[in-house]
């Protein structure tokens, strides 16, 4: 708590240097760093309204473990259900609490809370190291998914952006460049977009928001032979470096999931991409967009291959996700809580029907 | 198109061309250049030949209840509309498609509107609460629109009499054109394409349409 009242005002400060001539703001350059952990409280708290007949609620969790960045630790919850139970997904290990209220309750309610650390990434990719990826990670991160398929257009469009491109590394860049440069963050998405890559190429209509974007750089990087993975999760904390669209703007975070990308390089291990985010800094860092030219845009393009900063928790990076016990079908990924009344699966995205906060609190431990 | 989509918001601007011109290229290599139109497509996009495959049969839910089958339809000319709750060009099209089914209810062709990867919530607050002259289907995992290579919305294929594929629009058609009226009072049951095609399509089950087209039957019965 305390630190975050700090960070608060950290962020304040550094908004206000963003908004002074460039020398100074360059002084507050994006630079993630993998130093200091910081721990944080995410609670989730869901309510189903007009619930008629037994209803059940899938709460996301963050359970992607990367021992130097992302450490989900204990996870507790109050309902009024009959039952609450923590599963996993059998494909990837995505968590989630699985929570079946019985018929007659008419006002189900689930608060979670779940605590996790987390801190910057960045890979100096000047510097090759030793990293093993086992054959059944490297399939499972290379195979297509219902959204993601890596053959066809997605294929094609892969093969011409890599061209001739000697080493992985050259060629998840030039992916990533391509993505920069081709993709757009559209405001009007719904949530943080559906993720049907080929869709997007066959249509020629490349906006979409990060569900969209970093799902397409995976597309693109498994065609070439990459692997490659979204990790689904949620911004807890502004970002330290003064981008107001880079980090949550309260510990009020019902809205802020957010998907990012890595690809697995085999001479640095998983590398971290976000060109989604690179995007979202044109489109919504000043009034009226940035161009590609300006100074933050660059700031974060350059970094963003390679780190990212250490205010956003991971869930996990899963696909084609079949909830437990359920009958409706497979979603596309799991970043936000899902519920169901009856055998009738809510609208996700519907405060009207399904009503959920999520709250993120910065903690000492 | 894609020069055109690109030039709305805030878009990238240096790679414009060469995108556009990559995009001409796998269009053209992927035989989709009638149908290069997508959400944000044209104020009203043409009934285009189909050229692509088949459009195998299907079983879904109804948003009224119970379960529909393509081949319910069979003997007459139907039209098949894919959208989505989050399309905004649908939002505008659909109240039109409803008024074409009802002034053409005696006519034909019938209609079916198929919503794309929604959950049934979402797709009653979008059509709100007024009767409409067309049953509303849900394809909630994309199953059936991937089957039929549906790849933006909204999608409409007109079928014939033996629900053979023979014509789509890729964006919003403008449902109150009389020339409208005027192509579809031409595409009777026994028109010429109509018997053309002829066969009949397989009858796929939900779980059968998870697989690819490509492994599918064909259009023999």
């Amino acid at each position: 708590m305390i630190d975050r009242r700090k960070l608060l005002a950290a962020g304040a400060a550094l908004s206000a240097t963003a908004a002074t001539p460039r020398f100074a703001w360059a002084q507050a350059a994006f630079a993630p760093r993998p130093e200091g952990w910081r721990s944080f409280d995410v609670v989730t708290r869901v309510e189903l309204l007009n619930a008629a007949g037994p209803s059940r609620a899938f709460v996301p969790l963050p359970g992607f473990t990367a021992e130097d960045w992302n450490r989900p630790a204990k996870v507790k919850w109050t309902t009024n259900a009959a039952k609450a139970a923590i599963a996993s997904d059998p494909a990837y290990g995505a968590r989630m609490l699985v929570v079946d209220w019985k018929e007659g309750e008419t006002a189900p309610v689930v608060e979670v809370t779940s605590r996790v650390a987390v801190r910057d990434r960045a890979v100096d990719l000047a510097k090759p190291r030793a990293a093993r990826l086992s054959s059944a990670e490297r399939a499972r991160y290379l195979h297509a998914t219902d959204l993601i398929p890596t053959d066809g257009i997605v294929k094609a469009t892969s093969d011409q952006i890599v061209g001739g491109a000697a080493s992985d590394l050259d060629k998840a860049r030039l992916i990533y460049a391509w993505i920069i440069e081709n993709t757009f963050r559209d405001a009007k998405t719904r949530g943080c977009g559906s993720g049907d890559i080929a869709a997007m190429l066959r249509s020629g209509n490349l906006g979409g928001k990060c569900a969209d974007i970093n799902a397409l750089y995976v597309g693109l990087a498994r065609a070439a032979g990459l692997p490659a993975r979204d990790v689904y999760g949620l911004r807890v904390a502004p970002s330290k470096f003064g981008y107001k669209s880079l980090g949550a703007k309260s510990e009020i975070v019902t809205k802020a999931q957010h998907c990012r990308a890595e690809v697995y390089l085999s001479d640095f291990g998983w590398v971290p991409v976000d060109p989604a985010d690179v995007r979202k800094v044109m489109l919504e860092e000043a009034d009226g967009g940035l161009p590609a030219s300006d100074p933050k845009v660059i700031a974060v393009r350059e970094k963003l291959f390679g780190a990212w900063e250490g205010n956003w928790i991971a869930y996990n990076a899963a696909h084609d996700v079949a909830l437990p016990r359920s009958a409706g079908s497979k979603i596309g990924f799991l970043m936000y809580p899902q519920a169901e009344v009856g055998a009738v699966r809510l609208d996700c995205l519907d405060p009207d029907a399904f009503r959920y906060t999520i709250k993120s609190v910065e903690v000492a431990v | 198109m894609f020069a055109r989509k690109l030039r709305r918001g805030n878009r990238p601007s240096g790679a414009r061309r060469v995108f556009a011109r990559l995009c001409r290229l796998l269009h053209t290599a992927f035989a989709v250049t009638a149908f290069s139109a997508a959400a944000n497509a044209a104020p009203s996009a043409i009934l285009e030949p189909w050229t692509s495959g088949p459009t195998p049969a299907f079983i879904l839910d109804a948003l009224d209840g119970g379960e529909t089958r393509l081949s319910s339809y069979r003997g007459a000319v139907l039209l098949v509309h894919f959208f989505a709750t989050w399309c905004a060009p649908c939002r505008t099209e659909l109240p039109a498609l409803d008024r074409f089914a009802a002034r053409r209810a005696q006519k034909g062709p019938r209609v079916v509107a198929i919503a794309v990867g929604e959950v049934e919530p979402a797709v009653r607050r979008f059509l709100g609460a007024g009767p409409l002259a067309f049953c509303v289907l849900l394809d909630r995992d994309r199953a059936v629109a991937k089957a039929w290579d549906i790849y933006a919305l909204p999608t409409t294929v007109v079928l014939d009499a033996a629900l053979g594929p023979l014509r789509v629009a890729v964006g919003d058609v403008e449902w109150d054109d009389p020339a409208i009226d005027r192509l579809f009072d031409q595409l009777s049951p026994t028109s010429p394409a109509a018997r053309s095609i002829g066969g009949r399509p397989p009858h796929l089950s939900r779980s059968r349409l998870l697989q690819p087209p490509a492994a599918q039957s064909g259009r023999t019965p």
